[in-house]
């Protein structure tokens, strides 16, 4: 039966063979041979181009697919792509055409790889590269009416994996199935995948355009000769750092930690050409990186590509304090890879329409559906009770009860959302981990409580009681800290808050906070926090790696219900909000970002509201309003009735300005401001954003166009004046 | 289409947008009394320049703003001065060919620049042009030494023209030199002092020349860093100084700051607007104190590895222009990184500007808005306090200084508010205390008539009869006569375990009363700082380790004391400090600074009186003499020494043992779970 079986792949192939070569010659020139140095190399395919109704060559690369608005080429031996834009004639390259003389063989290989397995023999901490070019390999390749799919066997490892790449109206798709990966040698397994990691890549500056990174907003890497000035390149994992594995990075003395990537996104533009593309992982973020590549650091090119991590290699502390061994994970994580290259050309080719093609792919995915109210609001946030130390015991530190809240909320006389921070019973650190309706009797309990959700109600206002599910005290809850998150060491995490009060904090396992949603009986709305920022590996008994977590934490948040406020949320989680607060307005200020951008804020922008940071703590408040009104999104305060001075000898010394008598002036100001913005956008999408030197100039669907000048001078635009540090909205 | 183009004009530039966000460091401020607490951003990176025009930097090392406003750089690895705008344009390139290793920079009104080559160890003087003037060589006079070394590393020049060079390996001091076509050497400036310790002491009486002079730390330390600000003052930062490694030196050299946090490794010193101090260390922290040395700021960070701007390598030079922009050099990364204050450190300065003016009621203005943006940054109270004193709104000022952490200004408020209160409340309250009084003799009266109290002075001597309060309360005989008590509790059975620990308890109260809830002005540990675990293992740790030792001690010198008679004789010689503390505890709570001294006097007398009783109790216990007593104390002390380093070490050795044993199981577990 198996030679059967061999005997029919091999009369196929050959028949695709002979299929091929015939339709090469017919070609006016002939694919370029396999560069200098393929080792091992040889292709069966399988069917053929013959659906497409010509045979078209193109940089050393055949067509094999073609629609309205894109032709896919592809060289069989490296599997690198050309998209040409049938529109303009402009075209995108996947790899590189010819190596610079100063590569190294290793990098040679790499940049002219469609796609590139990276392995671990043994638990050697080093991974080994296995290219298109210099690896040993089979590649067998399927012709389909919208693409290929090839299956890869890379023969010194014996890994085997099928790529499958599809054309369609918005660019093409990469998949790349997990079931497809076959590890013939037990010690010897996958350890990452890129997939078309030079796509679109440039030389020294010799393409104008940028890579666009999903840091914070959004922020832009210019394509110039950026002679050598940056050492490193910008790495990041998609929903932030994977603590279960690597070194935490908690409290520390010196630095702000840079900001996580909320949504797996990434791009980059060719502006001389206006083509340029949006690559969406829409399955395998949770273990991916995204790497860009400004040329300078290591190689000439820059470059920007997602990273698959299959399986990390760790140290294994085996004492208290000292002794490690070296290890690897116990099986690899689940990755389906599945990538979506949206391409964008002529007047969209930008970090804009890159924001519009990813908002295409959320609401084709039913992204939004629970964003049903889109009516203006404020948000105004309360900060309920906090522990301080005393002799004895801690006590209570009350700032904002529930009588006084209500208070606020009828003395600001407009529509707000609110989340009621530090609600319950232990305050905000030593809030229990169990999701009980406990509302704190110092702040006025069940009674107060239940006077504040109406007195909400009646206002039209969104009262959302915030739910922690991550943060657990261990000195305030022992017995419930004992099931915190490990990491995969099996060691438990713990982070030091630098406070005296509770000075270490721990995390709880997912599946703890899964327990917690589900048996939650919070009846009011609810702002989900922690775990919607927060994504690792752990161990609970086995290895989880962090797609499982995402998938716990996803039940955790459908177990809440419908229209959660979302604190700071990964990307994964959006189909669950009904608005999400905290998002960034900045980036990490990475030495190479030319500019920040509102990309974010643009994809979002129409479909879900979207509120800022807190506009209290913020040490440039015009800029900063500034920003919100370019990137259309809504202000956010944090209060108190009493001073914050009550907080400083409490884990949120950090709220240092929030006392309502002080800021209640700003915030209706504020209020006012966004209202007159609203009422000229409608709530609708941005359609075009470009911003200058000073100015930004943002349309939206509903024919609104807004200037805001964050100069120290007026700008007159098109008869308009935009007085300085402001903003005008024309129509 | 109109509109189109007009937005396209603009639209061109759109790629040489400085990056504005959330910065990569934090920034701390001071609160006095309670160290570092983070604040908003003072100063957010606004620029970083790696090249100016074409010209890449490399290893600049000195950065200065001239009077022109453009930035002048040391270009250390270019061998030039590349003169640049605020914005990173080239002006002009100076010193190409003449220079050799550049490495201060100085210009001044006059646009000369002055040049600290270290290649050439000359300091070279060029005229705006870039043409040069003069050249100091190393000074030949014999009061500069014959070993004093001439590197110059940094250059800075005072209004009369008077030239000052920090050398490199040069401890005696900043090298001043006279300008002009002289160049005579005028002396050293400013020297740094080693410290003396009890070490250095003992190294002087017994080690030769040459053998100090190998000693590092008995050399003191070269200047690093310099400036010179409006009126002539010199600062200099000198690296590795942990005693006072930022100065500010008057005409004769003497240091006149005073700064509360500072760091030994600072590299660069600049003064900017309102006579604001910046210094920044090597590793990237730039600190800024007003004129008086208070610490405003703390910002800036080592680099994180994560290519962020505003984080440094090396630190080799700042200035500050008159925006209060901040521009440093880093000579490892390569860049001049320019910070911009943001609207916060505006306020800040705007605030302390009238303040140090002493316009502190115009000073409010600021000082609110600043409050409403950080309800915790104490500078803000204590502005506010001030005004609020000078308004006589005593109780305003006392809360504000409560917040501000400020001692003296809350015991000044106090004092006025206390005063107030005696001036309206003295009579009634001596009315009161005659009323009692009078009361008290009533009541006697009555009681001998009547004996009407008979009762209640039968209750309270069944309570004294208590053998266990009988037994407390004889602590007090050990006050009149030391002697008899010891009798007592040696014969008479005066004292037991259970009274000796109730008053060990009762002096662990006394002790937790005093460190936590002493007044405001005399509380000796930080606000909200409670460690009541650490201070009970701290307080019976101790006594049982002291007694412990004391009694093994008095064993082997035929002391007659058992370890009960100790332990009750140390406990109860603690009597003054039972009857003393109450009131130092009250009177904290009353008395402003200025009185401070009468809790002082109460604290000797109650902890002499105690040691005297404990040494008599010791003494007449065991029936030693006076010179065998003081024998055992000291060598109970010693042998208390030498039982924790005991205690220590059996700690350390079983920790590792403990961690070996389980290292190796954990191995051994972990391979068993892999087969």
């Amino acid at each position: 039966m198996r030679k059967l079986k061999a005997f029919c792949r091999l009369a196929i192939s050959a028949m695709a063979f002979i299929a091929l070569a015939c339709l090469t010659a017919c070609a006016a020139k002939t694919p370029a041979s396999p560069p200098a140095g393929t080792a091992g190399f040889y292709t069966k395919s399988v069917g053929s181009q013959k659906s497409l109704a010509r045979v078209a060559e193109l940089e050393g690369h055949l067509l094999v697919s073609e629609n309205s608005f894109w032709e896919m080429y592809l060289n069989d031996e490296t599997l690198g792509i050309i998209i040409k834009d049938k529109t303009t004639g402009e075209y995108m390259r996947s790899t590189v055409e010819t190596p610079s003389s100063g590569d190294n063989k290793n990098w040679a290989g790499f940049c002219q790889s469609g796609v590139v397995l990276e392995y671990i023999q043994g638990t050697n901490l080093n991974m080994i590269r296995a290219d298109m070019v210099n690896a040993k390999k089979e590649i067998e390749l399927i012709y389909r009416e919208n693409g290929f799919d090839a299956l890869v066997r890379f023969e010194d490892p014996g890994i085997s994996f099928a790529l499958e790449v599809s054309l369609w109206d918005y660019g093409f798709s990469a998949e790349i199935p997990q079931s497809s990966i076959v590890e013939e040698k037990p010690d010897t397994t996958v350890g990452a995948i890129y997939v078309y990691p030079f796509m679109g890549h440039s030389v020294l500056g010799a393409d104008a355009g940028y890579m666009l990174i999903p840091d914070g907003q959004g922020a832009l890497i210019e394509l110039k000769d950026n002679e050598k000035r940056f050492p490193s390149p910008f790495i990041s994992s998609c929903y932030g750092d994977n603590i279960g594995l690597n070194a935490a990075e908690a409290w520390n003395d010196y630095w702000v930690l840079p900001e996580k990537i909320l949504v797996p996104v990434y791009g980059m533009v060719h502006t001389d050409k206006k083509l340029g593309f949006a690559a969406i992982i829409e399955s395998g973020a949770e273990s991916a990186t995204i790497e860009a590549w400004p040329n300078g650091a290591s190689t000439i090119y820059d470059w920007i590509s997602a990273r698959f991590i299959y399986r990390h290699v760790f140290m294994q502390p085996t004492g208290q304090t000292s002794g490690t061994i070296q290890s690897r994970t116990e099986r690899p994580n689940r990755i389906d890879i599945k990538m979506r290259f949206a391409f964008v050309s002529g007047d969209n080719a930008g970090y804009d329409g890159m924001a519009f093609r990813y908002r295409d792919y959320l609401t084709e995915t039913g992204t939004f559906e629970n964003a049903k109210d889109m009516s203006y609001r404020t948000q105004v946030d309360f900060f309920g009770q906090e522990k301080e130390n005393w002799a004895l015991f801690k006590l209570d530190v009350n700032m904002t009860d529930f009588a006084s809240a209500a208070n606020i909320l009828e003395d600001l006389g407009f529509k707000t959302l609110s989340v009621y921070r530090g609600w319950r019973t232990g305050g905000y650190t030593a809030g229990s981990p169990a999701l009980d309706y406990s509302p704190a009797s110092g702040l006025g309990g069940k009674g107060g409580m239940k006077k504040l959700l109406d007195t909400a109600k009646e206002l039209g206002d969104i009262l959302a009681l915030d739910a922690n599910l991550l943060s657990i005290s261990p000195d305030a809850h022992p017995f419930e800290s004992l099931g915190s998150l490990k990491r995969v060491t099996g060691r438990t995490y713990e982070i030091n808050t630098g406070s005296m009060v509770y000075p270490e904090l721990r995390y709880l396992s997912p599946f703890k906070s899964l327990e917690a949603a589900t048996k939650s009986n919070i009846s009011a709305s609810i702002c989900l926090s922690g775990i919607t920022s927060f994504l690792t590996a752990f161990k609970d008994g086995s290895y989880y790696d962090r797609a499982d977590a995402a998938a716990i934490y996803s039940q955790a948040a459908e177990a809440l219900g419908d229209g959660l406020v979302l604190d700071e949320p990964f990307a994964f989680l959006f189909k669950y909000g009904s608005s999400l607060v905290n998002m960034p307005t900045g980036g990490s200020d990475y030495i190479y970002s030319s500019r920040e951008v509102p990309f974010l804020a643009i994809a979002l922008s129409g479909q879900i509201p979207v509120y800022g940071e807190y506009l209290n703590f913020t040490p440039n408040q015009k800029e900063s309003l500034l920003k919100l009104i370019e990137g259309g999104m809504r202000p956010a305060f944090l209060v108190t009735e009493e001073n914050p001075a009550l907080l400083r000898y409490t884990n949120r010394s950090d709220i240092y300005s929030s006392q309502y008598e002080m800021l209640h002036e700003q915030i209706k100001e504020h209020d006012k401001i966004f209202r007159k913005l609203d009422l000229a956008t409608e709530g609708s999408a941005i359609t075009s954003h470009k911003r200058s030197k000073d100015l930004a100039v943002v349309d939206y669907e509903n024919g609104a166009r807004i200037y805001v000048n964050f100069g120290d001078s007026e700008i007159i635009v098109d008869g308009t004046s935009v007085p300085a540090l402001g903003w005008e909205a024309v129509r | 289409m109109k509109r189109i183009a007009a937005i396209a004009a603009i639209l061109c530039m759109a790629m040489a947008v400085p990056a504005f966000s959330a910065t990569p460091y934090k920034t701390y401020t001071r609160t006095p009394g309670e160290g570092l607490s983070e604040t908003q951003t003072a100063y957010e990176p606004a620029l970083s320049i790696t090249s100016v025009g074409e010209l890449l930097l490399g290893s600049p090392s000195d950065v200065r703003v001239g009077y022109d406003g453009n930035l002048y750089i040391a270009d250390t690895g270019g061998k030039r001065i590349i003169v640049a705008t605020p914005s990173g344009d080239l002006v002009r390139v100076l010193g190409s060919g003449i220079l050799s290793a550049p490495r201060g920079v100085w210009v001044d009104g006059s646009r000369t620049v002055y040049v600290a080559d270290e290649g050439l160890e000359k300091t070279v003087v060029l005229d705006k042009d870039g043409n040069q003037i003069f050249e100091y060589e190393r000074p030949t006079h014999p009061l500069f030494g014959k070993m004093a070394q001439y590197k110059p590393q940094k250059v800075a020049v005072d209004k009369r023209g008077n030239i000052y060079v920090a050398s490199k390996g040069n401890t005696n001091g900043i090298i001043q030199v006279a300008g002009g076509s002289g160049g005579d050497f005028l002396g050293y400036f400013g020297a740094n002092q080693t410290r003396v310790n009890l070490l250095t002491m003992f190294r002087r009486l017994v080690y030769t020349e040459e053998q100090m002079a190998r000693l590092t730390d008995a050399v003191p330390v070269a200047v690093t860093n310099m400036a010179i600000d409006q009126q002539g003052l010199v600062y200099a930062v000198s690296t590795g100084d942990a005693s006072a490694p930022l100065k500010k030196l008057n005409m004769s050299g003497r240091n006149i700051l005073d700064v509360s946090f500072s760091d030994s490794e600072f590299t660069a010193v600049a003064v900017g607007l309102n006579g604001n101090i910046f210094a920044a260390a090597r590793s990237g922290r730039i600190y800024e104190y007003n004129s008086e040395g208070d610490l405003i700021f703390i910002f800036g960070a080592p680099d994180d590895g994560k290519s962020r701007v505003g984080l440094f390598k090396t630190v080799s030079g700042m200035a500050v222009d008159e925006r209060g922009w901040i521009y440093v050099s880093d000579s490892e990364k390569n860049s001049v990184q320019a910070f911009a204050p943001t609207e916060f450190a505006d306020l800040v300065h705007e605030a302390f500007r009238l303040f140090d003016e002493g316009k502190y009621l115009e000073s409010k203005e600021p000082w609110t808005q600043i409050q409403k943006m950080n309800s915790q940054f104490a500078y803000a109270s204590t502005g506010l306090g001030e005004a609020a004193y000078r308004e006589r709104q005593y109780a305003e000022a006392l809360e504000n200084f409560r917040l501000g952490n400020n001692r003296r200004g809350y015991s000044d408020a106090f004092w006025e508010l206390r005063s107030n209160w005696l001036g309206s409340n003295l009579g009634i309250a001596i009315l009161v205390l005659a009323a009692l009084a009078a009361l008290w003799q009533a009541a006697k009266w009555a009681d001998r008539k009547t004996a009407f109290l008979t009762g209640a002075r039968n209750a309270a001597s069944r309570v004294r009869n208590i053998n266990l309060v009988d037994q407390c309360m004889f602590a007090f005989r050990n006050i009149k006569n030391p002697s008899d008590a010891a009798y007592g509790i040696k014969h008479e059975g005066k004292a037991g375990w259970k009274s000796s620990g109730i008053l060990l308890l009762a002096f662990f109260v006394l002790f937790v009363l005093e460190k936590y809830f002493s007044g405001f002005l005399f509380k000796s540990v930080p606000n909200g700082y409670y460690d009541l675990a650490g201070d009970f293992f701290t307080v019976f740790s101790v006594f049982a380790l002291s007694v412990g030792c004391l009694y093994l001690v008095c064993t082997i010198t035929d002391g007659e004391a058992t370890l009960k008679e100790l332990f009750a004789g140390a406990i109860y010689a603690f009597a003054p400090i039972f009857l003393i503390k109450p009131g130092v505890i009250i009177f904290t709570n009353v008395l402003t600074l200025g009185e401070g001294f009468f809790i002082t006097l109460l604290n000797v007398v109650a902890v002499a009186w105690t040691a005297i009783l404990a040494f008599l109790a010791i003494k007449n216990l065991n029936d030693y003499s006076f010179g065998k007593t003081l024998k055992v104390v000291l060598l109970g002390a010693f042998a208390c020494i030498v039982c924790a380093l005991l205690v220590f070490i059996v700690y350390v050795l079983v920790s590792q043992f403990i961690d070996f044993v389980s290292s190796i199981a954990g191995e051994a577990v972990f391979k068993l779970a892999k087969t």
